[in-house]
Order: structure tokens, then sequence, then C-alpha cells
């Protein structure tokens, strides 16, 4: 493999793997909002 | 309207569904051979531009709308987009959610239904001992439907075990659908989507490290010689425009926005739960299922043994069937049976839950409008996707398949984006827009994003839909310049073959519907043109009855 090609493909599913693992942490830390928080107090449905 | 108890489990299994969404066949089969096609390397440029130009504000407008269109009742389309507009022509564009979900999953449930077959012949070792000849002609005899003339009568030849796998497969999302979002849909994507990452991480890692295989008389038989042509930058792409149609394209394809199934599932949300991180969650695990996985596993793979000029001449989707077992073949008994069932495997679960998802509007919208149950919705769809997707088997060589493909999957999904961002942009206003978006969300959305949804993803997707329709011969740079000099000088016009003006005038056809008193194959491809749009219209009608319904209702109310 060529050393752009080996940047390139390191470079790209590197960021994409952290990006993904960020949101997906994020997601997993965030604590689950109350059903009333959630709904919302003017629900129209 | 009925009041609909529907709701999703978990804030995870809602992600994992939405990714699963998107995940589709195209992940594994579609970008890795645009790649190739568009210069290696430096299609991730435009790809990327695309993914943030124009594929993360559309993920974020989609959830905004069904979420905005859930929690006032409506859990499709034709009435999510006409609680955002006064005009009544809004509920009929919305009609393109519904249509290019029916569409789409009649033929996708048959190519899924290929998958599962083959996931069980390779459990039961079907491929063992076979060369790359011998695999071709398996799937040739599994699916290939051979209709010929004898005398003047036309003999269909139906290959029973394939019309079988197709029933199975979809009895199996008619009955996953009838369970409804939180015990059909939500359960299968847990499991489903971690099983397709762990098969696809075994699969990318033999890929990576496959090397040099020493097939004799080859000396492109190495797989890192597809990851470097597969990476190799090549900048002199990027001032082609095709290169860019075909990356924003495969962004298009990839996240399944313009589609109308993101509005559904978030339909499903709650009005103050945060839409803008899991929007992103979804959409990036897509991304890495495509650029990390999709990106390792055939290309490398199919030129380890196959060598790099066969790959750039052969590159396609067929390659998942016809060629994939025999390289698997060559690791012998025990780990070819393991590829093969994560290779077959993770595509099942790929299209499973794509299929799943794009059941659902249709079923959104007969239980909102006409009241009916989950399993009378889920029965009814069953039927639909039978009665239309006969067609694309029986015929199948006759482009009928293509046909579907090209209308729902391409043309639909382009007029439903332009649609849907020029109501949420400038009919709904990016104002409430903005809001919907922010509401109750766990990130910063940037504000950057404000003049990117007004100006730049309109425009964007305009381009694409008015580069779609006048497509010139071959479509590069010089192939416009052209197109034009012949305009101006000659008043003609040299019509690409699939741009969409051509496709619907039968340019450069000639219209010949039978021959020799015999069907032609343009005969099947206007007869499934007629199906689609017979559909289309039924849909409409079906939103035209419920839209009387619901004036009804609230005039008793009323009163």
């Amino acid at each position: 493999m060529s050393t752009s090609a080996i940047i390139l493909m390191v470079l790209v599913q590197g960021s994409v793997t952290v990006i993904t693992a960020y949101f997906l942490t994020k997601v997993l830390r965030t604590p689950k909002k109350t059903n009333s928080e959630a709904s919302g107090d003017d629900s129209v449905s | 309207m009925t009041q609909v108890k529907e709701g999703w489990g978990s804030r995870i299994g809602l992600i994992l569904a939405m990714a699963g969404n998107a995940v589709g066949l195209g992940n594994f089969l579609r970008f890795p051979v645009q790649a190739v096609q568009n210069g290696g390397g430096a299609f991730i440029i435009p790809y990327f531009v695309s993914f943030l130009l124009m594929g993360i504000p559309l993920l974020w407008v989609e959830w905004a709308m069904g979420r905005y269109g859930g929690i006032r009742g409506n859990h499709s389309t034709p009435f999510i987009f006409d609680s955002m507009a006064k005009k009544r022509i809004w509920k009929y564009v919305g009609v393109f959610g519904i249509f290019t979900n029916i569409g789409i999953i009649s033929y996708y449930t048959y190519i899924e239904s290929w998958t599962l077959s083959y996931t069980l012949k390779s459990i039961f070792q079907s491929f063992t001992g076979l060369d790359r000849g011998q695999v071709s002609t398996m799937f040739d005899n599994y699916a290939g439907v051979h209709s010929h003339i004898i005398g003047n009568q036309l003999a269909i030849n139906v290959p029973f075990w394939a019309i079988v796998a197709f029933l199975v497969t979809l009895i199996i999302n008619i009955y996953i659908l009838s369970k409804g979002l939180s015990e059909g849909t939500e359960k299968v994507a847990k499991i489903a989507m971690p099983l397709l990452i762990l098969f696809g991480i075994f699969l990318a890692i033999r890929g990576i490290t496959l090397g040099a295989t020493g097939i004799a008389g080859c000396s492109t038989c190495n797989s890192h010689l597809g990851l470097d042509f597969l990476w190799k930058p090549n900048f002199d792409s990027l001032a082609n425009p095709k290169v860019w149609l075909a990356a924003a394209g495969q962004i298009f394809f990839t996240l399944s926005v313009g589609m109308g199934t993101i509005h559904c599932y978030a339909a499903y949300v709650r009005k103050n739960e945060d839409i803008a991180l899991n929007a992103m969650t979804a959409g990036w695990m897509n991304e890495f299922v495509e650029i990390v996985l999709g990106a390792s596993v055939v290309i490398p793979i199919a030129v380890g043994y196959m060598g790099l000029d066969w790959v750039k001449e052969n590159a396609g989707f067929m390659m998942a069937f016809k060629t994939m077992p025999y390289l698997f073949n060559q690791w012998g008994t025990i780990l070819a049976t393991l590829s093969g069932v994560a290779w077959f495997g993770l595509l099942f679960f790929a299209g499973i839950t794509s299929s799943l998802a794009m059941g659902t509007p249709f079923m959104g919208f007969v239980e909102d409008e006409f009241g009916w149950g989950r399993v009378k919705s889920a029965i009814v769809l069953g039927i639909i996707i039978l009665v239309l997707a006969l067609p694309t088997i029986l015929f199948f060589q006759y482009g009928v398949f293509d046909e579907y493909d090209y209308w729902t999957g391409t043309v639909s999904l382009v007029i439903f984006a332009t649609a849907e961002i020029i109501l949420f942009s400038w009919i709904f206003g990016l104002k409430k827009g903005w809001r919907e978006i922010t509401r109750g969300s766990d990130i910063k959305v940037p504000h950057f994003y404000k003049f990117v949804i007004k100006w730049v993803t309109p425009i964007f997707i305009l381009t694409i839909f008015i580069t779609s329709l006048f497509k010139p011969l071959h479509g590069e740079m010089a192939d416009w310049q052209v197109a034009f000099h012949q305009l101006f000088s000659h008043g003609t016009w040299p019509w690409a073959s699939d741009s969409i003006i051509a496709q619907v005038f039968h340019i450069n056809v000639k219209m010949i519907w039978f021959k020799n008193g015999m069907p032609t194959g343009m005969f099947f491809k206007d007869m499934s043109r007629l199906l689609l749009l017979s559909t289309f219209l039924g849909l409409s009608y079906l939103v035209h009855i419920a839209s009387k319904k619901r004036k009804l209702k609230s005039k008793k109310l009323q009163s």
C-alpha cells in the first residue's frame, strides 16, 4: 500500500470510529428524562 | 385519526432501529464500488462534504418533522406534511413517503430472501469444493427466472426455492411488523445491529490482513492493492461533477433520507425527547458500518484472489452472491463456512432492519387514519408487497426489477427530499424548524447549520434534482460543455439514457411493445411504470378519503 493511501485510510476510518464512539457514549451517559420532562406539559397528543 | 399507543421501549433501541434503517446492503456493496469508480480515495472528500452539508441537515430535518407530526397524532408523511403547511397539496406530496417505501420493499424483500437462503447454504456447506463458475451458475439457477418463447407462448420457469425463500422472508417481516415497534422492530434491531457489526469486524480484519495470496499467474492478487486502489487519493476527480453527484447520491442511499422512514420512526418520539444527538448517533453509526467495515470487505478480499484488473471490470452488486462464496472457499472448509455465515448473515440483518423500517410508514398511515389494528395493517401490507413483488420476480430479466429501482429507489427520493427541505426551511419556516430541531437536545447544534439548512442543503438537493433531469450523455464536466454547445448551435440535447426526462419520454429508444406478436422489454418496462403509477394514485386516493374523514370528524366535534 502506498503511504498516501495508508494515511488517508487511517485518518478517515479512525476519525469515523472515534466520532461514532463519542456520540454513542454520550447517549449512554445522558440520564434518562422523566416521563413529564419527555412528554412536556402542553403535549398536543 | 386515532390516538396511537405505539412507542419506542428505549433510547438505544430507537437509535439501533434508526441505524438499522440506514444500514443496508448498499453499505457493503454500493459504497466500495462507487468509491472505486469515482477516483478511489478522493471520492471520500465529496462524500464527506455531502454528508456534512446535505446528509446531517436532512437527518435533523426529517427527525424534527417526524416528532412534530407525531405529537399531533400523525405517523406518516402525508399528514405530517399537512400539519406543517396550509396548502392541501402538501399531503399529496407526502404520499411519496409511503409510495417510495412500498415500491422499494417489494424488490428489496426479494434480495433479502437471497441473503437468507445463502446464509443457510453456507451453514450446510453447499459451496464447498465449487469453482468460481459453479458458484456463479448456482446463483443463476437459484434466482434466475428463465422465461422464453416456445412457439408463440411466453413460458416462465419459476425457481421454486427462490419463491419459497421470498415468501418465508415476507412472512418474517410481516410477523415482526405485526408485533409493533417496541416488541417487534426494536427487539430485532437490538439483536441484528450488534451481530451485524461483529460479523463485519470479523470479515474486515480478514480483508485488511489477507495480503498477497500467491495465486499463480496473478501478480495483482493482493488485498493491500485493493485497499490502495480504494484509498489512494486521486484529486483530479474532485473537479468532475459526476464524482460529486455520485457522492451526493451515495449519501442519499446510505442514510435512507428522502424516503419517509425516518419521519415515521421519529413520529413515535415524545415531545421533549432529544432528536439532535439521536440523529447524529444513528447517522455516524451508519458511516462507521459503511466506511470502516464496508470498505474493508468486498474489494480487498476480491482483489486478493481475483486481481485488481478483474475487480475494476467486474465490481458490482452481484459479486456478493456470484463471487464471494468462491473467495471464502479459499480459506478452508471451517473458515469458509464461518465467513459465509458472517457475510450473508450480516447482509440479511442489514436487509431486514431496513425492510422493517420501510413497512412502518404504510402501517402508521392506516392505523392513524382508518383505525386498523397492527395485525390487519401488517397483513394488508404483506398482500400489497406480494402483488408488487411478483412482477419483479417473474419478469426479472425484462428489466422490471431495474424499473422499480429507478423510479422508487432513485427518482422518488430526490423529488421527496427536494420537497421536504423546501417545506421545512421556507414554508414551515426555519425559525420554528430550528426550535423543533433543538428542543430537548442533548447536544448543542451549531448555529452554522441554520444557514446550511436554509440555503446550502436546498441548493445542494435542487442541483442534484436538476442535473438528474437533464443529465447529458456520460455526465462528465466536458459532456455538460458539449451539451450546452450542442443546444445553442443545433437546438438539441444529448440525453443520457438514465436522465429522468429521457426515461419519461423514452428518448433515443424505439417504442415497440410487441414484436412478432410477443411482448418486448419495453412493454414490461411500461407496464411496471403503470403499476407503480397506479400504486401512487391509489395511495393518493386513500389520503383523500382520510382527509375527508378528518374534516367530517372535526365538524362533528365543533357542532
